[in-house]
């Protein structure tokens, strides 16, 4: 059924006035707040985890980090190379960095951040495959993105309809996927996977 | 089932309070209150019911984090549309994820969503589909300044454009809506 | 096998280096297409690559550990170059040079870990990628596209058009002399970069900074962005842009004679938009802290 007359186009100010007309409340097939419900409170579990991560423990990780892989580096083994490469894996994961955690007031919906996930996996395992040095300054850029995050998402605290922000914060994930996905294919330079 | 306080500034101004204090029952009276505006918002902007259920959720999500920087500035309903809006652009310029969210191409083909959605026979189902069938900057601005009623100035800033740009969007949107609709009668 | 002219080259090659007894010096050559590609894979060491006017790739590699192995592969559209080390071992130190002359048509994409890459007179398109080794190259016309997580970078161009594309995480990315369009990203490594008549200027970074020097073209397209690194473009005048920049809490700078202003009353941020002679090109500059400088000197 159409309250538009039949057999002319409306003129400019009917469509608007028409379009004011619509309903403006359009209830969602389903309910969604049991949803909504069960991420509120997932945050809530989540929120000590973010707010431990302030830019000092950031730097206190990075050192726990690379001493981790020094150890490593001087406990090896030269002509045992499964010992070498089974501290190396450990090594790797001792290491493992934490994804970046987006805030609170960042719009990074769940479905984006899972597209993360794949690449972790496959990032962790190369990250330990790389030079110690390498791999450190790997470590302390994404502890840098991890303060851009933060720095964003405290800004969009104050201002959350702001174009910008929400399009730095889209930058700076982009990064941290940038990061990952360019240690995973550093491997291919690597020896033995030929 | 909670019981629906009228909608009365001071009661909204209550729950919002309490809300803001961790009051997680009194955030869920303000999803009742304005559930349909929101997945109202978000679906005519982005034509995917699945995805507006989605954003819909995000949107509260991010509501209930950013409560702390609801200064009362302006309406409660506003802030929340805002946030909406961001929710929306923010996932249209994202990686696709799980919901292609295929807008329509400048040709206007569209999806036939919303003729799904059609609360009763007396909505106007020519005129949601017309509008469903606009580019994504079109829509936006039709949307807002059309349905929901915000002014020029208003929607530039929910969209983050300038004032002159919507005007042009919404001097678009009604050349196109009144082609199509001309043609389909 | 050891020749006599093979242990010349790599002794001149490596004056400083000693030779260890247990070197590996090879030679390979190959014929090839004039726009053939060529794709190299080297861990530690060096890659150097020049173009030359033959139709065949001619590869000398050293290789200092004697367990290292060539692979090389070659048809007449395609040569394959890795260097498979026999173990992973970072602190050992064995490299290994590979020195390489292709047709200067043909396309070049190399790979390290460690060894620096060095490109010169390659007209072909090219795709050079380090984790941490040094990259530098010339740009011609064809696309040049660099990558590297800590390796530095430079570009050095002679005016022709490649569209060049850099990406470090903290590398130091130095591009002059082109005029193709630029892309560039980094995290925390800087952009210097020179360009000249362009058209697409875009550069990103999260802590990094960027200083580019251009010539915008009358419709141009400049897009920079920032978290809290600094962002300065000089353009040679005269300009004829239209500006929009916007930053969160850091200073927007100019020698225009423009002020920034508050983007709200209520809010945060701040805002300058001017158009500056006749308008046409268009740039858009956005940070949350870093401070934005434009000038035309």
């Amino acid at each position: 059924m159409t309250t538009i007359p039949f057999g002319r186009g409306p003129q400019k100010d009917e469509l608007l006035a028409q379009a004011s007309k619509l309903p403006q409340e359009i209830a969602p097939p389903r309910d969604l707040w049991p949803a909504i419900a069960a991420r509120l409170a997932a945050q809530s579990r989540a929120a000590p985890r973010r707010f431990a991560w302030p830019a000092a423990l950031a730097a206190g990780f990075l050192v726990a980090a690379v001493s981790a892989l020094l150890t490593w580096t001087l406990v090896r083994e030269p002509d045992a190379a499964t010992s070498r490469n089974l501290l190396a894996d450990r090594a790797a994961t001792q290491a493992a960095p934490l994804p970046v955690s987006y805030g609170p007031n960042s719009a990074l919906g769940a479905v984006q951040l899972e597209a993360r996930d794949e690449l972790l996996v496959q990032f962790r395992q190369r990250l330990g495959e790389l030079p110690p040095e390498t791999r450190a300054t790997v470590v302390k850029n994404l502890a840098i993105i991890q303060q851009a995050a933060d720095q964003i998402d405290a800004a969009l605290a104050r201002d959350p309809a702001s174009g910008l922000l929400n399009d730095l914060l889209r930058n700076t994930y982009q990064e941290e996927l940038q990061i990952y996905s360019k240690v995973v294919t550093s491997g291919d330079a690597r020896t033995r996977r030929t | 089932m909670i019981e629906l306080a009228r909608d009365d500034v001071s009661d909204e101004a209550g729950r919002v309070a309490r809300a803001r204090n961790g009051d997680v029952a009194a955030f869920e009276g303000l999803y009742q209150e304005h559930v349909g505006r929101v997945y109202g918002l978000c679906l005519r902007m982005t034509g995917h019911p699945a995805t507006a259920e989605d954003l819909t959720q995000d949107t509260f999500v991010s509501a209930w984090r950013s409560l702390p920087g609801y200064e009362g500035r302006s309406r409660f309903s506003t802030w929340l549309h805002r946030i909406a809006v961001n929710t929306v652009l923010a996932q249209r310029r994202a990686p696709l994820g799980r919901h292609e969210v295929s807008m329509t191409d400048d040709e206007g083909e569209t999806m036939d969503f919303v003729a799904e959605q059609a609360m009763d026979d007396a909505t106007p189902i020519d005129l949601e589909r017309a509008i469903a069938a606009l580019p994504p900057g079109a829509r936006d601005i039709m949307v807002l300044h059309g349905i929901y009623g915000y002014s020029h100035e208003e929607a530039a800033g929910m969209l983050d454009l300038a004032v002159g740009t919507c005007k042009a969007q919404l001097h678009r949107a009604r050349q196109l809506m009144r082609a199509r609709l001309h043609a389909e009668h | 096998m050891n020749t006599r002219i093979s242990l010349a080259i790599a002794a001149a090659l490596m004056a400083a280096a000693p030779l260890a007894g247990a070197a590996q010096n090879l030679n390979k050559t190959a014929t090839v297409a004039a726009d053939a590609t060529i794709d190299v894979s080297n861990v530690r060491g060096l890659v150097e690559v020049t173009g030359w006017d033959r139709n065949e790739v001619e590869l000398t590699a050293v290789l200092e550990n004697d367990k290292d192995r060539l692979e090389f592969e070659a048809t007449e559209r395609q040569v394959r170059i890795k260097v498979v080390t026999a173990d992973d071992d970072y602190d050992n130190g064995d490299d290994a040079m590979l020195t390489l002359r292709i047709p200067k048509g043909a396309r070049i994409s190399t790979e390290t870990v460690s060894a620096d890459t060095t490109v010169s007179g390659v007209l072909g398109e090219q795709r050079l990628e380090s984790v941490s080794g040094e990259v530098r190259s010339q740009a011609y016309d064809a696309p040049v596209k660099l990558s590297t997580v800590s390796g530095d970078g430079a570009i050095s161009g002679t005016g022709g058009k490649a569209a060049v594309t850099v990406e470090s995480v903290s590398g130091l990315i130095t591009v002059g002399g082109v005029r193709g369009d630029f892309d560039g990203e980094v995290v925390s490594g800087d952009l210097r970069i020179n360009l000249a008549a362009v058209e697409r200027v875009n550069a990103r970074s999260i802590s990094g900074d960027v200083d580019v020097h251009a010539e915008l073209m009358a419709n141009a397209r400049v897009e920079m962005k920032t978290v809290s690194g600094t962002i300065k473009l000089t353009m040679k005048p005269p300009v004829n842009a239209e500006f929009d920049m916007e930053s969160f809490s850091g200073d927007i700078n100019n020698c225009f004679g423009q002020k920034a202003r508050d983007k709200s009353r209520y809010g945060p941020g701040s805002e300058l938009n001017f158009t500056q002679g006749s308008g046409g090109a268009r740039v858009s500059i956005n940070s949350l802290s870093g401070d934005i400088t434009v000038c035309d000197r």
